[in-house]
């Protein structure tokens, strides 16, 4: 997070920037893999979900 | 005309162009680096310098095969539509329905997925002037391994769905090629852009009117 102090010393700084930089580094393959990975099978897997209550309403319709 | 203004003042045309400007080629060679990303380098994307040499550029897809394009993730979302709903007829379940209901479904997930960036990247002070346009690109790369495994799956399982060990099998090396090219995109380009701060590259310099 921004480092909020007023006269922010070059340490204190420093490590901020490096705090920030390992979240985003952590973000970076958390986005990649882990809602990378979420977002793919959602796209991909429950095309049964879909045809199956596609299927069981024309059934139904036709009944 | 008056419609051509206000579209404009939303969207940034110019800019967009950037991102259509690919190639034969650039298509090919970058459908095969989403799929097969794990010996393609290097990975940082060109830029050139404009005339005064003060400020530069990221160099278009047509030049570049590691600048991110929006052809690529609009055609594998439009595949993806057709395909699915091809899947659906071919096991006698189609219905017009089912068009809105999937493409409703990919627009939302994209949308979703650019807010919650949008919402992180605020929250970790990411710089992300001009960047949105880019995560588009980026968010859309996932549609071609997706593709990638509602076909092999269907073809291998003669229509019985995408489980199964041969579903399973491609779709993780179809999600591992994605994180590896998205971790090697994003992580090379933001090791540039700091170097790029220094002399102030743009995006699509060429492309956008001041």
């Amino acid at each position: 997070m921004p480092d909020s102090s007023p006269n922010g010393g070059s340490n204190s700084s420093y490590t901020a920037n490096r705090t920030q930089k390992s979240r985003r580094t952590y973000f970076l393959f958390i986005y990649s893999y882990l809602i990378q990975l979420a977002l793919m099978w959602f796209l991909s897997m429950p095309e049964k979900t879909v045809v199956a209550k596609v299927g069981s309403r024309s059934n139904s319709f036709k009944a | 005309m008056v419609r051509i203004v206000q579209f404009n003042r939303y969207v940034n045309v110019s800019a967009l162009k950037h991102y259509f400007n690919v190639s034969n080629s650039y298509v090919l060679q970058k459908l095969y680096i989403v799929l097969f990303p794990w010996r393609h380098r290097p990975w940082s994307r060109q830029q050139r310098l404009s005339h005064n040499g003060q400020d530069g550029y990221y160099l278009p897809p047509r030049e570049d095969i590691n600048s991110p394009d929006m052809y690529i993730p609009l055609m594998a979302f439009v595949t993806y539509i057709l395909l699915y709903t091809l899947i659906a007829g071919l096991r006698g379940a189609f219905k017009p329905e089912l068009l809105g209901s999937i493409s409703g479904t990919a627009i939302i997930t994209v949308l979703l997925e650019i807010a919650g960036l949008k919402l992180v990247m605020y929250l970790l002070s990411i710089n992300s002037e001009s960047q949105l346009l880019d995560l588009v690109a980026y968010s859309g790369y996932k549609f071609v391994g997706v593709i990638a495994t509602l076909a092999v799956a269907e073809m291998w399982n003669r229509g019985g769905g995408t489980g199964g060990w041969v579903g399973w099998t491609v779709f993780g090396y179809t999600f591992m090629a994605n994180a590896f090219f998205l971790v090697s995109l994003i992580f090379t380009t933001r090791a540039y852009q700091r170097i790029a701060n220094l002399t102030s590259i743009n995006s699509c310099a060429p492309y956008a009117t001041s």
